[in-house]
């Protein structure tokens, strides 16, 4: 049993290196200078022909919009103007819609609280579930079952499944008896 | 034919309604003879559908242009094989297929439970009728796939006019993928009615005890593999297709797709706790109800045009009938709730708050909030339009950085609930099951993070992914040395038995298992790298160690299209590794285009190529280069799932041989059958409520 459980480690040991090499992140090249930064920007922002995508991954054949707003994404890439600014003239002319994700001020701002709001009201949901079913009194716990009595052979199998099952369930000494 | 089909779906839909009239009449009446009725009248139904539907493939097959959906949909020069799918490549089709798929499954649900249940069968006729009764109902009176093309002629007589070809079928639709991708998720969207019709006739019948819960496990199962096995299809369809360099874009009809497919996975989890603890019942009863509802809804999101996606079918009316048949399925189960909401009492306390019940309630807790942001995130563009009068885009940057951190919480918990015990878990216990997993998952992050994996979120993944593989190969270890220490068989074999004992638990952690892998796939896209650039002949691009050579630049006329196609060749660390040829294809007959990606997939990473079409300037192609790393295991993961599903859905050794031990007492003791009661309980709850 030792032997095995010595040899286990060892699989999971190079389970672990395996994990590991395939794992390896590729080295960092990354499309140089202006193209990268637009390509950052780009994602930011949705493609306006109604295609509901990111402006950068628009993959309409021909797709005007999305080729124009590039270009102006490039021109004023090129006049150096900031980040924000930049997201900020696409939004005036294009709505606020043209933002890849609701901004985090106003309105907006619901559709990011929304979602952990939900998830705090769960987790407080199921506290108050739990300390209920905690003082609840056993009522109906463990009611025996209706009909005649099992005969000897039946039990006695019945009890050495059960003792598998259990050491299945929870083997080593006093695992999971609890 | 296009009359034999419209007669056969109407003929359907009267069969539908004497369906559900003879079964509520059988319910009160309880006359064996209504309910035979009833039953062979569910069955015309599904005999009437699968005939109408072989009339649609017949027109498609022997290009019927005078159809107006064939005429639409198809044309002469299509591959027969894509033929097939132009069936439910548009809105009416579709909806036929819809009828087609449900009336399938209600004939076995019928066939499989004939002369079975008799409290529960005649409701659960009837809510299948009514369920197909809507979409027969749209199928034949509202967007018929039968409807002719017809013009007045000079004498003021409408005749029927054929058109001399057809408009083809949707580019993106012609990939050997699309021809199961879709077929696959309505199995999974129309597989939950099966589970909502039980779980409805149990609690307007009062149907006692867990039954319900028994007889649907393996139907919910089914279904819920192909809703994982459809989404997985689209999301490859997605990435071999469409060829913007990824496989989810959080698209209206995607998160569609998922919401059932989440509340599916949460209801497959608590049904344990109701089968095990008797606990859960109202939860669960909601929980069928709301994956049937989202199933619905995303039929109605796909189709209204309430949301913009390029997926979406054209903007008709329909969405008007999906909201009326919504509402009222949510009415009728909110009054049955109402009525029998006492029959879903608890049987049964908590003992500790650390136990595998708590763990479930998270999970399922988890699960529902991600379903939530999903819903959310997607209806908000209209929510924030009608509050403020303009629309608020909700993209992928919004759908990530909510979901990511809830489905890292998801994956952790799948690690952590089989190592609770249930009823109560001590922190002896705790600190043995968790010590050795969690360490390991420790030490893959540091060894990790000095190789590159800065990314925070893929760390993260990384080292609860690892965690969870212990877990799980852990849990396979220590069951097979008590086989082996019993039986002297060896560890392989020791684990083949322990799978088999208990296929249902074992099966469940291979479809966790997947899942890891599927995670770990997806935790590749942090470290995603892309290139462009217009590439003449000769002309090359180097992306991380691959260096691509365009060679030449053709284009060929094919039977359905004609493409143009780059010639590349790849070589890796300086050496030749393979051609690749991505391409873009012309079709005249709808005068679309589509792209065909040109793959290399390792498990380490795809080398991605896609030909972007030409540049204005100087005519030259242009060629996008993707490096995806990991994307190959979220594949692998989807196959594990299935498998894994597939394995869960086996009957037990142990149960089944110790039903029939309790069968064979049972005959020879009473016809009551209460005997073996005992060794059924416990051998059954292990085969099957782990």
């Amino acid at each position: 049993m030792a032997r095995q459980i010595k040899r286990a480690k060892w699989g999971y040991a190079l389970l672990l290196a395996a994990a590991l090499v395939l794992f390896a992140a590729p080295g960092g090249a990354q499309i140089p200078g202006q193209s990268e930064k637009a390509q950052k920007i780009g994602k930011r922002l949705m493609c306006m022909c109604g295609c509901n995508q990111i402006l950068v991954e628009c993959n309409h054949v021909g797709c005007s919009v999305s080729t124009a707003m590039l270009k102006d994404l490039d021109a004023r890439l090129a006049r150096n103007e900031p980040e924000d600014l930049l997201i900020q003239s696409f939004v005036q002319q294009y709505g606020e819609k043209v933002l890849a994700a609701p901004p985090a001020k106003k309105f907006g701002l619901v559709a990011w609280v929304m979602p952990f709001f939900a998830l705090l009201l769960g987790f407080f949901f199921i506290r108050v579930l739990l300390l209920r079913w905690r003082h609840q009194s056993p009522a109906l716990a463990g009611m025996p079952g209706a009909g005649p009595e099992a005969s000897p052979e039946m039990l006695a199998r019945a009890r050495r499944e059960m003792d598998l099952e259990d050491e299945l369930e929870s083997p080593g000494p006093a695992a999971r008896k609890d | 034919m296009d009359l034999f089909g419209s007669f056969a779906l109407l003929l359907a839909f009267a069969c539908a309604v004497y369906a559900i009239v003879a079964g509520i009449a059988a319910i009160r009446t309880r006359n064996p003879l209504i309910l035979k009725s009833a039953r062979h009248a569910g069955i015309a139904v599904c005999v009437l559908v699968m005939i109408g539907t072989a009339s649609l493939f017949y027109l498609f097959l022997t290009d019927d242009f005078s159809v107006s959906y064939v005429a639409g949909h198809s044309n002469r020069d299509l591959e027969s094989f894509f033929k097939v799918a132009a069936l439910w490549s548009g809105q009416e089709g579709s909806l036929l297929f819809w009828s087609f798929l449900l009336s399938g499954y209600t004939f076995f649900v019928l066939l499989t439970n004939r002369g079975k249940h008799p409290e529960l069968m005649p409701y659960v006729g009837v809510v299948l009728a009514s369920v197909q009764t809507f979409f027969l109902i749209l199928n034949v009176f509202v967007v018929s796939p039968f409807q002719v093309l017809a013009a007045a002629g000079a004498d003021g007589v409408m005749r029927l006019v054929a058109q001399p070809d057809g408009r083809g079928l949707n580019p993106l639709l012609q990939y050997p993928e699309m021809v199961a991708h879709p077929p696959t998720l309505y199995m999974g969207y129309v597989g939950f009615a099966v589970p909502f019709a039980f779980a409805l006739a149990a609690l307007l019948g009062r149907y006692p005890g867990e039954k319900w819960i028994h007889i649907t496990r393996k139907w919910t199962m089914i279904a819920w593999c192909f809703q994982s096995a459809g989404i997985l299809m689209g999301a490859h369809w997605a990435y071999a297709v469409l060829g913007w360099g990824g496989y989810w874009a959080w698209d209206p009809v995607e998160n569609a797709s998922l919401m059932p497919w989440l509340t599916g996975t949460a209801f497959l989890h608590s049904v344990m706790m109701q089968e095990k603890r008797g606990m859960l019942k109202v939860w669960n009863v909601w929980l069928v109800f709301t994956t049937f509802l989202l199933c619905i809804l995303g039929t109605f999101l796909t189709r209204s045009g309430v949301v913009s996606s390029v997926h979406a079918f054209a903007q008709s009316s329909i969405g008007t009938w999906f909201v009326g048949f919504l509402l009222l399925t949510l009415g009728v189960c909110t009054w049955a709730f109402l009525k029998n909401r006492d029959y879903l009492r608890s049987d049964n306390q908590l003992d500790s708050m650390v136990s595998r019940e708590s763990s479930f309630l998270f999970n399922n807790l988890i699960l529902l909030a991600a379903c939530f942001a999903v819903l959310w995130g997607t209806l908000f563009p209209v929510i924030s339009e009608a509050v403020q009068g303009s629309k608020i885009s909700v993209g992928p940057p919004f759908f990530n950085k909510v979901n990511i951190p809830i489905g890292l919480f998801l994956l952790f918990l799948t690690g952590v609930g089989p190592l609770l015990a249930w009823r109560r878990t001590s922190l002896d216990s705790l600190k043995r099951n968790f010590g050795w997993p969690l360490a390991g998952g420790m030490v893959a992050g540091a060894i990790a993070w000095p190789m590159g994996f800065k990314d925070f979120y893929a760390l993260l993944c990384l080292i609860i992914s690892v965690f969870v593989i212990l877990t799980i190969f852990g849990e396979f270890f220590r069951g097979a040395m008590v086989i082996s220490a019993r039986t002297g068989m060896n560890i392989l074999s020791s684990v083949g038995q322990l799978t088999m004992r208990n296929t249902r638990r074992y099966g469940g952690y291979v479809v966790h298992f997947g899942m890891v892998l599927i995670f770990v796939g997806i935790s590749g896209a942090a470290f995603n790298q892309d290139k462009q650039m217009e590439m003449g002949p000769g002309s090359r691009m180097d992306l991380g160690a691959y260096t691509m050579n365009l060679q030449t630049f053709t284009q060929r006329p094919e039977k359905n299209y004609t493409a143009e196609r780059a010639t590349i060749e790849v070589l890796k660390n300086g050496q030749p590794l393979l051609t690749l040829f991505p391409e873009k294809r012309f079709f005249p007959s709808n005068e679309m285009s589509g792209t065909m990606v040109a793959i290399y997939s390792t498990l380490k990473e795809d080398l991605y190529l896609v030909y972007a079409g030409r540049s204005p300037d100087n005519n030259q192609p242009i060629i996008h280069a993707y490096l995806n790393p990991l994307v190959k295991w979220i594949w692998l993961g989807g196959l594990i799932v299935v498998l894994g599903t597939g394995l869960a859905l086996l009957p037990s050794r142990h149960a089944v041989l110790a039903l029939k031990g309790a069968a064979e007492t049972q005959a020879q003791a009473a016809p009551a059958g209460g005997a073996p009661q005992t060794v059924m309980t416990r051998s059954g709850s292990h085969g099957s409520a782990d």
